[in-house]
């Protein structure tokens, strides 16, 4: 059951900036990663699902409910980390967190207190003089404390340092574990990788892909590189009838893919010949996202 | 309607704003209620005498001398720029440094927000008045008992105090409609500082009489209140403007794109 729905949303703020056209759903338990260059669109979407936006045309909803039409009861489901920290500066952490839970009728703080003490933070500081990775932890803990059903995190982790980038997938992996829907929007793609179980990729306020990490990792192609001592192997390895992505005759390597089930010729065709050394390129996502990046199309679809 | 925490988190964040310019507005009246007995007024009639106006405006009597120095000038000015600090930043200010964003992250309408700080901000001003008009009548009949005319003086308050409404409801429907402190500011502060320099020209020459029908202040007319003739249609005026300006502006912020 999807949880969380945008449906054709199109916002167009004039030079191609906005969002057009945009699809997507978040299934109940699932970690969906937003990845998209920086002015890709992916903060106008959020505020679309948080009903800071009106949508041009298309909707978003949550839990079936339209988010432009019913923002007081998404916001219940809701945990929302916005991509900029802007707090307001005459308060602490400890009195922000106060009133944030007095505005939800939130009694129960010990959310807060594991929070705090996870991410080991001095609430009682004033909110102006926090550093950078204080304030992101502030908001973590502003979005999670009332353990809401659906989490929308715009770039969570900028501004931690890796620690606690770790603390924070822990914290990712554990709410998923207790059914949690996450959407979780980044510019860096180590970021999702590890904690996303699907990944849209947003460019030019366009959905260009929407990718399962896992897939990726264990893909059946492989890459393999391969360098021969001679150029005599090289020349009559580039007749033979693999998949050839790259060759660079001097200094004989040859780069290609090959699909396990044909691993075997390839060892048999190398055995007959001198190889200097061979390696796997790994696929990661990085190597699709630089691909989107970049304006073309990964190499391999 | 309203935000109970909300309007709670808004009082502490205001409160020390709202206590200073109160404290100076009823400072300013107990002094002026002190000083300005009748012989002293008398020796500056004497001593401004050869001059073909009296710099002071009619100082006939006391509650003339209120209406001129008090309510034409020290209440306008700094009750005007209490509202133009505090309408502002409450929703202005906070669309444009981003902290709205915490407000509407919890489960409230836009409209319970806005009209939690309408509510703070037509209340507090209010409040001031309400101050001002206790202390006034307070202050007069302990330093010159039967002087004033206590009657005239609370009508003086309440004209003014809805003159005062009617800004705030330019002030705050700025606030609303604007994403941009500084553009929130060129109608919320621009406007009433407009009207106020309009109503000071006016008051100058016979020739610049007719800018009187381009200031909001005019509706706040001294000399029929004195007088006690006249006057309610003009107050019932501001009252409305103020209404509908506030309902505008919290229309528009329901309706409007926020950049959070």
């Amino acid at each position: 059951m999807s949880v969380l729905k945008v449906e054709h949303l199109t916002k167009d703020y004039g030079n191609n900036k906005g969002v057009f056209n945009v699809s997507f759903e978040v299934e109940q338990g699932e970690v969906l990663g937003f990845l998209g260059p920086n002015g890709a669109g992916k903060t106008v979407t959020i505020r679309h699902l948080l009903g800071l936006l009106r949508p041009q045309s298309g909707k978003t909803s949550i839990n079936g409910l339209d988010c432009w039409k019913n923002p007081k009861d998404i916001q219940r489901k809701i945990g929302y980390l916005p991509g900029e920290i802007n707090f307001p500066n005459d308060m602490t952490g400890t009195q922000l967190i106060r009133f944030l839970a007095d505005m939800r009728g939130l009694t129960d703080m010990t959310k807060v207190k594991k929070l705090t003490e996870q991410f080991d933070l001095d609430t009682s500081v004033d909110l102006k003089r926090m550093s950078k990775g204080m304030k992101q932890k502030t908001g973590i803990i502003c979005a999670f404390m009332h353990n809401p059903e659906i989490l929308v995190l715009d770039e969570p982790t900028s501004g931690l340092d890796p620690l606690m980038q770790s603390v924070f997938v822990d914290l990712v992996r554990e709410e998923k574990q207790n059914g949690r829907s996450i959407l979780m929007s980044s510019h860096m793609f180590e970021e999702v990788e590890d904690t996303c179980d699907r990944v849209g990729i947003i460019k030019h306020g366009r959905m260009v892909a929407t990718i399962i990490p896992k897939d990726i990792r264990h893909a059946e192609r492989k890459t393999f590189k391969i360098e021969f001592l001679s150029a005599n192997d090289f020349d009559s390895m580039r007749k033979e009838t693999f998949i050839i992505k790259e060759l660079s005759p001097e200094n004989n390597q040859i780069i290609l893919d090959i699909d396990d089930a044909h691993i075997n010729e390839l060892l048999s065709a190398l055995s007959k010949r001198k190889v200097k050394f061979i390696s796997e390129i790994k696929h990661g996502l990085e190597e699709y996202f630089m691909g989107y990046y970049h304006g073309g199309e990964p190499n391999d679809q | 309607m309203i935000s109970k925490p909300l309007l709670k988190q808004t009082i502490k964040s205001n409160f020390k704003l709202f206590v200073i310019f109160t404290a100076v507005l009823c400072v300013l009246l107990s002094i002026i209620m002190t000083v300005f007995t009748p012989s002293t007024m008398e020796s500056i009639k004497n001593s401004s005498g050869n001059l073909p106006f009296n710099p002071l405006g009619d100082i006939s009597t006391l509650i003339n001398f209120l209406s001129n120095q008090y309510f034409g000038m020290f209440a306008l000015i700094f009750s005007m720029i209490y509202l133009i600090i505090v309408g502002n930043r409450l929703i202005a200010g906070q669309v444009d440094k981003g902290n709205m964003a915490y407000n509407l992250s919890t489960p409230v309408t836009r409209t319970q927000v806005t009209s939690t700080y309408a509510l703070f901000l037509a209340g507090s001003l209010t409040l001031m008045f309400a101050l001002i008009a206790g202390v006034g009548v307070g202050v007069a009949a302990i330093t010159q008992p039967d002087v004033l005319d206590n009657a005239a003086f609370l009508r003086l308050t309440i004209g003014e105090y809805l003159l005062q409404l009617a800004i705030s409801g330019i002030v705050f429907c700025a606030s609303c409609i604007f994403n941009r402190s500084s553009r929130s500011l060129r109608f919320g502060a621009g406007l009433p500082i407009l009207f106020f320099a309009t109503n000071l020209l006016a008051g100058m020459s016979k020739d610049l009489e007719f800018l009187k029908y381009f200031s909001l202040i005019t509706l706040f007319d001294t000399d029929s209140i004195i007088s006690g003739e006249g006057y309610l249609i003009k107050l019932i005026v501001l009252t409305g403007i103020a209404v509908a300006l506030y309902i505008i502006g919290m229309k528009v912020f329901k309706e409007k794109d926020l950049p959070l």
